[in-house]
């Protein structure tokens, strides 16, 4: 390989930067269904021949996407023009982790020679199986969510097979939104395949592979280096819960044993609970635990992207097959993320344990509901799905963020979602008291009021973190669990499961989601008064909540801070007994709750 | 005839006048950034004492202004309250639920929080439905106690946004009418009449933000149009806004939110008049100043225009002129990054202390450090002479900063950081053209700004750009561009309505509304404006869309809505590479009246004046394949109209310095600008 200096390097490297959030810009502005368009659930990347990741939306899902593509049409059968597509978790082996993501893949050459890929997939509205929107809390197998298709070559030197996507798009009770969004994702694919041409052509083959290395390459020295700064050899475990598995009362743990001996590091989830009978399996390729760790270590850099380069730098990654994250077919994975989030929180357990707390609260499972409406006058069925945001972990030196959708995905205006489904959406607030009080306080979820405006309908929910909220850490208090109530404060007030299907409601009916918030990070009573009595001020807490977890008195009729009875409660409360806290102070791993 | 064009930049305010038969007059003035007008009123004292302008004389007074922008940047704009339907407090803070980075530590909110907080946030009862009926009628009391709360909270003006408002205005024209009579000081804004389009977010924000510059503006203007008349000018006050066009201060006053981009849309306007003059309507101008550069693309004579902007990273829902501003400039500094690749800008030396060739204490290797290493810069007659460059001292800086550390010699790092840099300017060249699926290489490239044609031959060969137009003050073009704006007035409303079957008269009901508006805003301009331009556009998507284009509609075709189809289909393909057969809507329908402007900056021909070859051979490094090479140096005043020069070229003025390469040529034109070409055209 030539020696190729690094400012090219570097220029190579924004220049397949831009050609992805290009790539992302058009999947945003003309795809059709309301999940991408409005709420952005999609990811796009390029890779390399071989299938290592190169550069990518900055999301910690699989990064295994090419290789079930290569082993089922080898490289060399493989021809410009072609495009390949598939949403098969267990043939993919998790590369893909539910089957509404939809995967597309170009094969890109020069002269002749295939040398990167792009891919994009995006969340697809319907693509059949038990309920509308293909995702239920009730399935109990993977051919309930919809219609699999394995590796599957949809153009062949530009040709369309449209025997196959015919065949595909029958499968959806939406057909013309999941043709649209179809569309829209291959041209991101197309695009990207245009501007590697256009960068090969720019810069010259070797330079650009060369490029890929050095990216790689990058990612894997800034991984290493701070791994070696920021976590000391030893063995660190933790365990977090979810909640169900919707369609059992059970909870399931996640357990990480992260061990550094000698600069090599180990990922060991072998002592994670059995899988579940619900959704919420979730096939973990070794590259999501690799992203996590990577993305959240190297986050003061922001130079360093998210490829494969992090997946050199940590050594092995174990997990024990029938497990929650290694889960034998045909396990049903629709709500994978719940148990994709506590992966998450238990790296960050981990990381908190080595860095004598320097690591992020847990933040809470994003919320969605599925709302299936049917109008008796025009007979038009409607499908609302609306993900709706959480608290999010406070940090080292900073609160949580507030009302956020976990992976960086937009909320659907209230005016959209009026003018296109039958709801009426009547409130949309924080949600006060949900953040985890601490020196820095968790964010806060959201309160959502929608109204049933339709003569029948019935909704799904997807609310986690009620019977384990997210952790505080390093003193700080978990944060405050949500609940879903159908027509509250009248007499006909009635909680719904928070995890759960086909719930029926009547025309009128007031549905009221309140989201948890996420965890505290240090003792509370080191939050400065001042910044308590603002946080009254503006909402996000009660006066309760700042006499009673903030030990912060405030006067009644001006809100101004008693100084001298502040002083005197907080010296009187008990400060944090534990590094990690969950309704109570803990040290070590949290035993489960007994079942109720 | 006097006209005058007044634009205020960060450093300088720059004033041109205009006068009939004679030449143009052009000073910078300091600018004076605590109250910006007294820098404009030193402007007009230097007219009349320097120049000899007879205040009563002038016809037209065009200003462009940073006061907007500096408010927001700098978190100075009025304390505001937000009046809200019952239930929806908390849209502003909430925003998209979004966050760009999950795992930083420490982020800013991603909402314009700080407009707004909490407190200072009221909900009233009240509801539209989704089609603009009404379900729950305005709280008439509630609306007084809520601002009444507000003003004892020291609120100077109050936003209101109502759902569904954009569908039917009536509870907000309602609770302004209240506010009115009950607190005749507060100043109101109402998202209906700022941004009467869908999504409450993005209308909250736009509306809040309108609000919170509205008494700075007003304030501003209203010293402004004070101080002038007082010194004798009798033309009204006329303000540059994002859009591209100017408007009377006083209709200024009432939507400042839209003067976000006044200034960068001046330079814009300057670009179309000096590429007009050149004779091309296709041109992409480039901006190149000290800390960022503003890129912008006029296609056949129309500068491209956006819907939705963006200030300090949040967005403002109004129509301005699509400037790609990025962060690389002359004072931009070269870095290292964690892994040591080598970083040009967003950090800036700023003017003070400036680059280390400044000599005022400059610790950091700027662009301009690097452009002195290469030769580029000649240190004796920077800024026209005003300014001495410590040619050892940008050597020095380079060498400690990114040679040493990357093992190159000063040379090669100082071409490494103008590549780094160059490439950073072609990228944002490329955002505006290609992804509009517009061809840069079809394009005439205007470099603009102290630095631009510092780079225009670099760039122009990355993008395979054949031609290059100097203008003739390339610093001044924004003022220059304020004498060339039309008078222009802009007015939208929500249609969301399917285009199948849609009746064409319910179009035309509504268009003839919207242009009633523009005509009424249009009666308090004043200066004779005969016989408006009427536009109008539609917004257009597929059923299903979340995101618009903005088509021409052409009442006058044969089927007006058949061909807004057919054209919007044109332009998907364009810009996205794909359309389909199937069903579109219209979302917005907007009326837009033009009047005036001008396509020359001066009557006066060009003479040129001195010696046109410089004395002082240097040696100037254009890339690391090949030797320095020895590059005549010309003084940009002394070459006459006609004349033609080859490169390696240096061409120096007293605002600029253009580089022209080897196998490129340049032409002077009668107006002065210099064209320069690729060889082989």
């Amino acid at each position: 390989m030539q020696n190729v200096d690094t400012v090219t390097l570097e220029l190579i490297k924004g220049a397949i930067r831009s050609a992805r959030s290009e790539m992302e810009a058009l999947i945003d502005r003309t795809s059709m269904s309301p999940f991408i368009r409005e709420k952005k659930d999609y990811f796009t990347a390029i890779f390399d021949k071989a299938g290592n990741l190169v550069s990518s939306t900055n999301l910690p899902m699989a990064g295994n996407l090419i290789d079930c593509i290569l082993e089922q049409y080898p490289a060399e059968t493989m021809l410009p023009g072609d495009l390949y597509w598939y949403n098969d978790p267990y043939a993919s082996r998790g590369a893909v982790s539910h089957m509404p993501d939809m995967v597309f893949v170009a094969p890109i050459f020069h002269d002749g020679k295939l040398f990167a890929f792009a891919e994009a997939w995006g969340h697809l509205w319907d693509i059949g199986g038990m309920m509308p929107g293909s995702i239920s809390p009730d399935a109990t197998e993977t051919f309930q969510e919809g219609i699999l298709m394995p590796p599957t070559r949809v153009y062949r030197g530009g040709e369309l097979n449209e025997e196959v996507f015919r065949v595909f798009i029958r499968n959806s009770r939406f057909p013309e939104i999941v043709k649209g969004d179809v569309k829209a994702i291959m041209a991101a694919c197309r695009l990207g395949k245009k501007r590697m041409e256009e960068i090969v052509e720019r810069f010259g083959h070797d330079a650009t592979v060369a490029a890929f290395e050095f990216m790689m390459d990058q990612s894997e020295a800034a991984l290493r280096k701070a791994l070696d700064e920021k976590v000391p050899d030893g063995v660190y475990s933790f365990r977090d819960y979810l909640d169900s598995d919707a369609v059992t009362e059970q909870s399931y743990g996640v357990h990480l044993t992260l061990s550094k001996q000698n600069g090599s590091v180990s990922f060991d989830f072998s002592a994670t609970d059995d899988q579940a009978k619900g959704a919420v399996n979730f096939i973990m390729d070794q590259s999501v635990p690799k992203f996590m760790a990577g993305l959240y270590l190297t986050r003061d850099d922001p130079n360093i992207q998210m490829n494969s380069g992090f997946l050199r730098a940590i050594d092995e990654v174990k997990t024990r097959k029938g497990s929650l994250v290694d889960p034998v077919y045909p396990a049903p994975l629709g709500m994978r993320s719940h148990t994709m989030i506590r992966v998450n929180s238990a790296i960050f357990g981990t990381l908190a344990q080595a860095t004598g707390g320097q690591a992020s609260a847990a933040s809470s499972c994003y919320v969605l509901y599925y709302l299936s409406s049917f109008d008796r006058a025009s007979g038009a069925f409607e499908l609302c799905i609306e993900g709706l945001a959480v608290g999010f972990g406070a940090r080292p030196m900073a609160d949580g963020i507030d009302a956020v959708y976990y992976v960086a995905q937009k909320n659907y205006p209230v005016e959209f979602a009026e003018m296109e489904f039958g709801v009426q959406i009547e409130g949309y607030r924080m949600h006060t008291d949900s953040g985890g009080p601490g020196r820095y306080r968790g964010g806060c979820g959201i309160v959502r009021d929608i109204r049933v405006i339709a003569d029948e309908a019935t909704i799904g929910l997807r609310l986690d973190n009620v019977k384990y909220p997210a952790w505080g850490v390093n003193g700080g208090q978990s944060g405050r669990s949500g609940r879903v109530v159908v027509n509250p404060g009248t007499p006909e007030e009635r909680e719904l499961k928070p995890l759960s299907d086909r719930n029926v409601l009547k025309k009128g009916d007031l549905v009221r989601v309140t989201t948890s918030g996420g965890g505290g990070w240090g003792s509370p009573l080191e939050r400065p008064m001042e910044q308590v009595r603002d946080d009254v001020l503006d909402g996000f807490i009660s006066n309760d909540s700042a006499r009673d977890d903030y030990g912060v008195v405030l006067d009644e009729e001006s809100g101004e801070i008693d100084v001298a009875a502040t002083e005197a409660r907080r010296a009187g409360m008990a400060g944090a007994m534990g590094m990690f806290h969950r309704r109570g102070y803990f040290d070590g791993l949290e035993e489960a709750e007994a079942a109720e | 005839m006097t006209e005058i064009g007044v634009d205020i930049g960060g450093t300088f305010t720059d004033v041109v006048c205009r006068r009939a038969g004679a030449p143009l007059q052009i000073v910078k003035i300091p600018s004076t950034r605590a109250d910006p007008s007294v820098a404009v009123l030193r402007s007009v004292k230097h007219m009349v004492e320097t120049w000899g302008v007879d205040p009563a004389e002038i016809a037209r007074f065009v200003h462009g202004t940073t006061v907007a922008t500096n408010a927001v940047i700098e978190r100075k704009g009025a304390r505001i309250g937000l009046l809200t339907t019952e239930g929806f407090k908390d849209v502003l803070e909430i925003g998209r639920q979004m966050r760009q980075a999950m795992y930083d530590l420490v982020l800013e909110p991603e909402t314009p929080v700080f407009l707004a907080p909490g407190r200072f946030r009221k909900e009233v009862p009240e509801r539209l439905d989704a089609e603009g009926k009404v379900l729950v009628p305005l709280d008439q009391a509630a609306v007084v106690a809520a601002v009444r709360d507000l003003v004892e909270d020291g609120v100077e003006a109050v936003a209101v946004c109502f759902l569904f408002s954009f569908l039917n205005p009536r509870h907000e024209q309602r609770a302004r009418d209240l506010i009115e009579e009950n607190f005749p000081d507060l100043m109101v804004s109402l998202s209906c009449e700022v941004d009467p389009a869908f999504r409450e977010y993005e209308r909250t924000a736009v509306t809040a933000f309108d609000a919170y510059v509205k008494p700075v503006i007003d304030r501003y203007l209203e010293r402004l149009e004070g101080g002038i008349a007082e010194a004798g000018v009798s033309a009204p006050l006329q303000v540059m806004m994002s859009r591209g066009g100017a408007a009377a201060s006083s209709i200024v006053r009432q939507r400042p939110v839209r003067l976000f981009l006044s200034g960068p849309a001046a330079g814009v306007v300057g670009g179309r008049m000096v590429g007009k003059a050149a004779g091309t309507e296709d041109v992409i101008t480039v901006d190149v100043g000290g800390t960022s550069c503003d890129i912008a693309l006029i296609a056949a004579g129309k500068p491209m225009i956006r819907q939705e902007g963006r200030i300090e990273g949040f967005p403002v829902r109004v129509p301005m002129v699509d400037v790609n501003a990025i962060g690389a400039g002359g004072g931009s500094i070269a870095w290292l990054d964690g892994a040591g690749g080598l970083k040009v800008g967003p950090q800036s030396a700023g003017s003070e202390p400036g680059p280390a060739c400044y000599g005022a204490g400059g610790e950091a290797a700027t662009v301009t450090d690097a452009s002195v290493v290469l030769g580029y810069l000649n240190p004796d007659y920077f800024a026209g002479g005003a300014l001495r460059l410590d040619a050892d001292a940008a050597r020095a800086v380079i060498e400690r900063e990114i040679a040493t550390p990357l093992g190159l010699t000063v040379e090669a790092a100082a071409l490494g950081i103008h590549r780094v840099v160059n490439a950073q300017m072609a990228e944002g060249i490329r955002l505006v053209s290609i992804r509009q699926g517009l061809d840069p290489r079809l394009f005439t490239l205007l470099p603009l700004g102290g630095a631009g044609p510092v780079h225009a031959t670099a760039l122009a060969r990355e993008l395979g750009i054949r031609r290059i137009v100097v203008p003739r003050f390339p610093g001044v073009l924004s003022a220059a561009g304020l004498l060339a704006a039309q008078v222009e007035h802009e007015v939208s409303s929500a249609f969301p309505r399917p285009l199948a079957g849609l009746d064409l008269a319910a179009v035309r009901g509504v268009l003839d509304d919207l242009d009633r508006q523009c005509a009424a805003l249009m009666a308090h301009e004043s200066g004779g404006l005969s016989d408006p331009r009427v536009l109008h556009f539609a917004d257009v998507c597929y059923i299903g869309q979340s995101y618009h284009l903005e088509v021409p509609l052409d009442l006058a075709a044969d089927d007006p809505l058949r061909a807004l189809y057919r054209d919007f289909q044109v332009a998907h393909d364009r810009i996205y590479g794909h359309s389909t057969d199937a069903p579109a809507q219209i979302v917005n329908l907007r009326s837009v009246h033009q009047a005036g402007g001008s396509d020359r900056l001066e009557d006066g021909a060009y003479r040129a004046n001195g010696e046109a070859v410089m004395p002082g051979m240097r040696r100037i490094l254009l890339s690391e394949q090949t030797e320095p090479v020895e590059p005549a140096v010309f003084d940009r005043a002394a070459l006459p109209a006609g004349h033609r020069l080859t490169g390696p070229a240096i061409v120096e003025q007293a605002d600029t310095t253009t580089v022209i390469e080897p196998g490129w040529s340049a032409t002077v034109t009668e107006a002065g600008d210099l064209i320069v070409e690729r060889g082989d055209a």
